[in-house]
């Protein structure tokens, strides 16, 4: 079984393009994530930004 | 919304912080003495446990495992509980965790200078402590997914996002380079070899500098230097961007460690590429690091933790565009094998990695302990030594780097290497070895300030094991949320996407090279070791040999000069594991024995070299190995070798196991004989004559 298949991918006619696919993939990936965030909305962000100093106990002179 | 109140707990976050500052101290210490043994080799005594071969691993693996390892828990127990607004999911597992951990570098410790290795950089741990690695992995991971599903906010921040990075990417390099056949319990071969195993073993050195050195520190960033300076980071926006791009190229450059390699071109071209595109998320991190302290640069002249994360933060920016540089094939060219290269590597570790976590303890101490940092005016001086000695440290190996690449590569004008001993260049860059040594002791002097400094703190406080905190229990799902907001609020699919981010790049370089053959060409001339070379083989391993010495010509006239002719993929297909090494302290070995040969010798300067080796290059710095004829060869392990090797694919003929003993006393009587003709006395059942047998079969495969 293991023969077949390791037959079966040592030819597969696309292994050699398999670089360049995913390279285009993370591309057009990257241009849609770029698109998202930039789209994103200020007030959520701002949001997320300031989770850190969410806390109670929070003293920030210890020097 | 009603608000729930719950506690934190700080103990095992000051476990950590204080496994952190010890190792610190263990991992500095090691790497003074392998610098310091650099200069003055008879400093290890003649004793086999602290030889270069078995101090730099040691070294190695202390600074990434047990000092930055210890760290970056420290950062995610203290930091996610707060993130996540509520306690660790399990204190149990995170006592596993810890204690997992330290018996881990314990380990580490006692069989590395056992000389108990696998001989792959960074992946030296033979397989018991690999499988107690993945347990304790598996244990990290459980207790950070727990924290996550039981979280109060309803999404997760950023340095959340860079702890499952680093989760899921360790667990993934960690299993795939571990793939080994046992044959004791202290002894095994990686499934993969020569030009394969280089390349999993660099996929897995350079992402465990991304995964391991780099994502959870930035993670630590992403909260800490928000806590010390008291600004939200300076864009939420380009840490989304920065973060998946980070990780999905990152994987990719792995092959920029094994330029001009045998390893096929296409395969360099995408390490090249990759490693360059690798600066803009890089940057994208640093700039968002530095830019945070905007509107709060008047409090880094004055804070030594932000003095710490700035320095820090800009030897990152500095490391992530010096690494793509030097993935450049020209660039490359020059700086591989050199001390240009641990240059690079210390500015990243002794600069991002160390001041890092000296910021993040000196911040944390006095919440710990509910008191003021006994002294600043100690700390601002350990942010100098810290500074200084990397700048010591690193410098004066620049300039030993292009010294010895020079040197190596100059031809006189009648045609012929100008420098043909390799032993010239070695004493030309002695003098910036020692004034690395200068670097090495600001740098462990600072570090000994801080564990007075935090000691001294932590004796006039208190220990504050919990504190309060209140929030109101997970908001139900909002509508209208952007995709990123919404995986934000998945953990588990984001912790999915996050795999298979980093899995792409893996597959993309592992599949053809495992599947297409015509990627390392066969060579019917090579031949498998005969038993005594195995042997041989084995104890170069385990002395660390590949510590100093390269196997692996590159196609440059001036190596070919040098060493003779460069080396073919197909020269490797029986070496489990490959030592192509990455460093030449000492000269390429890859075509030592080929008779005629530039650099051939004969069978008894190599006992010599080996015994004494002051006494055939007085100015020589490799360690003695004069236990190599005194201790004997383990003839009961020798048909357990054999086996294994058949099973992983070497051609020995069937039943080839029971002969073996046979034919190695054969060949060992042989050069015993004609060491005693020379006028040297040794049984043939000492381990020298094996690794005499081993340097002698180097390169001849193709000269048959």
């Amino acid at each position: 079984m293991s023969k077949i298949i390791s037959n079966l991918l040592e030819n597969v006619p696309w292994l050699d393009k398999l670089s360049s696919v995913t390279t285009v993939f993370f591309i057009l990936l990257f241009i849609i994530i770029v698109v998202g965030v930039l789209r994103m909305k200020k007030s959520k962000v701002d949001k997320m930004k300031n989770l850190p100093f969410d806390e109670k106990n929070d003293k920030n002179n210890w020097l | 919304m009603a608000l729930e109140k719950f506690t934190y707990d700080n103990r095992l976050a000051k476990y950590f912080a204080n496994a952190t500052i010890l190792w610190a101290v263990v991992a500095f210490l090691v790497g003074l003495i392998a610098a310091l043994e650099l200069v003055y080799p008879s400093l290890n005594l003649g004793l086999q446990y602290i030889s270069f071969g078995r101090l730099r691993p040691l070294h190695t693996n202390a600074a990434i495992f047990a000092f930055v390892g210890n760290g970056v828990f420290t950062a995610v127990y203290y930091s996610t509980p707060r993130l996540l607004k509520t306690p660790m999911f399990s204190k149990k597992l995170g006592l596993l965790n810890f204690w997992g951990w330290q018996l881990i570098i314990v380990l580490a410790a006692v069989t590395l200078l056992a000389g108990i290795t696998t001989g792959k950089e960074y992946a030296e741990l033979e397989w018991p402590i690999d499988i107690l690695i993945a347990v304790v992995w598996v244990i990290f991971g459980w207790n950070l997914i727990g924290t996550m599903i039981k979280r109060r906010t309803r999404h997760i921040y950023v340095a959340i996002w860079f702890y499952i990075a680093t989760f899921v990417t360790v667990a993934v390099l960690h299993i795939v380079n571990s793939i080994e056949l046992p044959i004791s319990l202290i002894k095994s071969y990686p499934v993969y070899a020569g030009v394969q195993d280089a390349l999993v073993e660099w996929w897995y050195g350079h992402n465990a500098v991304a995964f391991f050195l780099t994502t959870p520190i930035l993670g630590l960033m992403y909260y800490f230097i928000p806590k010390a300076a008291n600004r939200p980071i300076y864009s939420y926006k380009l840490s989304i961007i920065h973060f998946w791009a980070l990780i999905f190229l990152y994987i990719w450059a792995g092959p920029h460690h094994l330029l001009y390699s045998t390893i096929p071109d296409w395969t360099q071209a995408l390490g090249v590429v990759f490693s360059v595109v690798l600066i803009a998320p890089s940057w994208g991190g640093m700039i968002n690091g530095l830019l945070t302290l905007r509107g709060a640069w008047d409090k880094v002249r004055e804070d030594p933790v932000l003095k710490l994360f700035v320095v820090g933060v800009t030897a990152y920016g500095m490391s992530t565009f010096e690494g793509p540089m030097l993935s450049l094939k020209s660039v490359n060219a020059i700086s591989h094998f050199t001390d240009w290269t641990i240059a690079h590597v210390h500015i990243g570790t002794l600069g991002w990695n160390g001041m890092m976590l000296f910021g993040m303890l000196y911040w944390l101490f006095p919440r710990f302990y509910n008191v003021k940092l006994y002294s600043k005016s100690l700390a601002n001086t350990h942010f100098w030594l810290a500074t200084l000695g990397m700048l010591f440290f690193a410098i004066p190996l620049y300039f030993a780097g292009f010294t010895q690449a020079l040197m190596w590569k100059e031809f006189t004008a009648e045609g012929y290497l100008k420098y043909p001993n390799f032993l010239e260049t070695y004493i030309q860059i002695r003098p910036m070895h020692m004034l690395r040594i200068v670097g090495g002791v600001l740098y462990i002097t600072g570090a000994i300030l801080m564990v007075y400094n935090l000691i001294k703190t932590a004796g006039t406080g208190k220990f504050v094991r919990y504190e309060e905190d209140e929030a109101a229990a997970r908001e139900t799902k909002p509508v209208n949320e952007s995709w990123h907001r919404r995986l934000e609020g998945k953990p588990l699919a984001f912790t999915f996407w996050a795999l298979i981010a980093i899995l792409i790049g893996g597959l993309v370089e592992f599949l053809p090279m495992f599947l297409i053959k015509s990627n390392i060409p066969t060579i019917e001339s090579v031949k498998p070791y005969t038993p005594l070379e195995l042997e041989g083989r084995d104890i170069y391993v385990r002395e660390g040999c590949y510590n100093c010495h390269s196997q692996m010509i590159r196609p440059f006239r001036s190596e070919v000069a040098r060493y003779g002719e460069y080396s073919k993929s197909g020269e490797f297909v029986y070496n489990h594991p490959f030592q192509w090494g990455s460093r030449r302290t000492g000269p390429d070995l890859a075509r030592e024995g080929v008779i005629g040969g530039n650099i051939y010798k004969p069978d008894s300067w190599h006992y010599e070299h080996l015994v004494d080796p002051q006494k055939t290059n007085i100015q020589s710095i490799m360690p003695p190995y004069p236990w190599l004829a005194s201790q004997d060869i383990c003839m009961e392990s020798i048909p357990k070798k054999i086996r294994a090797m058949q099973t992983l694919g070497v051609p020995y003929p069937e039943g080839y196991d029971e002969k073996a003993v046979a034919d190695l006393k054969a060949q060992a009587s042989k050069i015993a004989t004609g060491l005693h003709n020379s006028g040297i006395e040794v049984e043939d059942d000492k381990e020298i004559i094996a690794m005499i047998a081993y340097l002698q079969r180097l390169g001849t495969d193709i000269t048959k």
